[in-house]
């Protein structure tokens, strides 16, 4: 058969089919819809859903609304919880002139070189005064001002309060004054 | 040329301040317990600023603030490390401790640290403070109980209770305290004033200071030793006092009218002495003493 042969039948065969739709299928499906049954809904049903149209909706969460309110208590957790992190951890400034740091080892003077020479003295000139309860006395003081001052020197590496100064230098004034009693007792 | 000269003074200026300015960096930290008649303060600090301070509610709250102060911000900040603090309440007994870290290896901090516990309390509360340096300062509140406070300072305004302080050069100041006050202290100065109460005592124990007092009311005992010290006394508050005072190897410097009594190195004055009043009595050493 050649290809000329086949086209023609082909031909044929749609034009039949076209011919069928327009003529006999198209009669068929007009009466076949012209007679679909009827129904008809009662008042009682279309009452029913006009009521449930105009009923107010009483739906408290939508997931969607819940989505967003976990969200927000969510997110307000985190900040309440960050607030009082930050409260108890935050480390605030505030700025201050500097203040000129005195080298409190120049105000007190540590040796005691100058003391065991008046004590040796003492002890030399006047053996008695210098078994005497008050010469032990006055050495015992003099030895605690030195240990004192050794702790304030201490203490002056971490804290710049002003009151040291002041009690280095009463302290020394305390260490001259024992001096010199020593040395009274010798004139 | 003048506006240029104006600008890099102004400069200058203001690199010379940013120079010379230092960084605090500070913390607080709250503690707040309920009040009962029988808590107890104990405190062994170092360095701390002790404040106690009158609470308008009915706990007992500290804030503690810690600082490290330095010229560069992020070293105050880290310096701030060193700073260890303990506030626990063990039964009746409220503890308060703090101390600073730095290691062997260290020669020194960065920065100069500061450390202060201000102490809110309803009512009386009993106490046992420890604290080298720093201060133990109290106002508007009533305490009874012992301070040992090494060197830094004390004050006490209108405190009312029982009261002993032990301490070493460490400067006092009472004004308006009304009960017992017992001071035993070293090299440290002593400010007493407007001191009242029934049977109310006043005792002072120093060496090495100037001790002042002035408007000591009738009703309190005063009982004073010292050695090495000048003492300065308003003649007003001898008169309703049965006074005793002795001072061996320096005169009494006092107006005439009163009389001195001198026998060897010993110097009395009596005033009022058959009178069944508080007495007012100095034993000294060495210390002037100055009635004015």
């Amino acid at each position: 058969m050649t290809e000329n042969n086949l086209n023609k039948i082909w031909a044929n065969i749609e034009s039949d089919l076209s011919l069928d739709f327009q003529e006999t299928n198209k009669v068929a499906l007009t009466k076949a819809i012209n007679n679909l049954p009827v129904y008809s809904a009662s008042d009682k049903i279309w009452k029913q859903i006009d009521s449930r149209i105009h009923q107010p909706k009483i739906k408290f969460f939508s997931s969607r609304k819940m989505s967003i309110a976990a969200s927000i208590v969510g997110l307000l957790g985190i900040a309440i919880g960050f607030l009082v992190w930050n409260h108890s951890s935050k480390i605030n400034f505030y700025a201050v002139k500097a203040t000129e740091n005195i080298d409190l080892m120049s105000i007190s003077d540590t040796s005691t070189a100058s003391f065991e020479k008046i004590k040796n003295a003492t002890c030399q000139l006047k053996p008695n005064y210098c078994s005497s309860d008050e010469f032990k006395n006055l050495t015992k003081q003099y030895d605690e001002l030195i240990n004192d001052q050794h702790r304030i020197l201490l203490q002056s590496k971490i804290s710049d309060d002003e009151n040291l100064q002041q009690m280095l230098l009463k302290i020394e004034n305390q260490k001259k004054e024992i001096q010199q009693q020593m040395i009274a007792m010798v004139d | 040329m003048k506006q240029l000269l104006f600008f890099l003074l102004l400069l200058t200026y203001a690199l010379v301040s940013y120079a010379q300015e230092q960084s605090v960096a500070y913390q607080t930290k709250q503690y707040s317990y309920s009040y009962s008649k029988h808590i107890s303060i104990k405190s062994n600090c170092e360095m701390a600023d002790i404040v106690f301070v009158k609470s308008t509610g009915k706990s007992i709250e500290i804030r503690c603030t810690y600082s490290a102060k330095h010229t560069d911000k992020s070293i105050a900040a880290k310096e701030l490390e060193r700073h260890n603090i303990l506030v626990r309440e063990n039964f009746n007994d409220i503890y308060i401790s703090n101390y600073f870290t730095i290691s062997s290896d260290e020669n020194e901090p960065k920065a100069k640290l500061k450390i202060k516990f201000e102490i809110s309390i309803p009512d009386e509360v009993s106490l046992e403070i420890h604290n080298n340096f720093g201060s133990f300062i109290a106002s508007n509140v009533s305490l009874k109980g012992i301070v040992y406070q090494d060197f830094g300072k004390i004050e006490l305004n209108n405190l009312s209770g029982d009261l002993k302080i032990i301490s070493n050069l460490t400067n006092i100041f009472s004004d308006n305290y009304s009960g017992k006050l017992e001071i035993r202290n070293k090299s440290g100065d002593v400010t007493i004033k407007n001191e009242k109460g029934n049977n109310a005592l006043l005792f002072i124990e120093n060496t090495n200071a100037k001790i002042n007092l002035q408007n000591i009311s009738s009703g309190v005992n005063v009982k004073i030793h010292i050695s090495n010290c000048s003492i300065n006394i308003d003649k007003n508050d001898l008169e309703n006092h049965a006074v005793n005072i002795e001072s061996i190897k320096q005169p009494i410097i006092v107006e005439s009218k009163y009389k001195t009594e001198s026998k060897g190195n010993k110097y009395t004055l009596l005033i009022n002495a058959e009178k069944p009043l508080p007495g007012f009595i100095i034993q000294s050493t060495l210390s002037t003493i100055k009635i004015n």
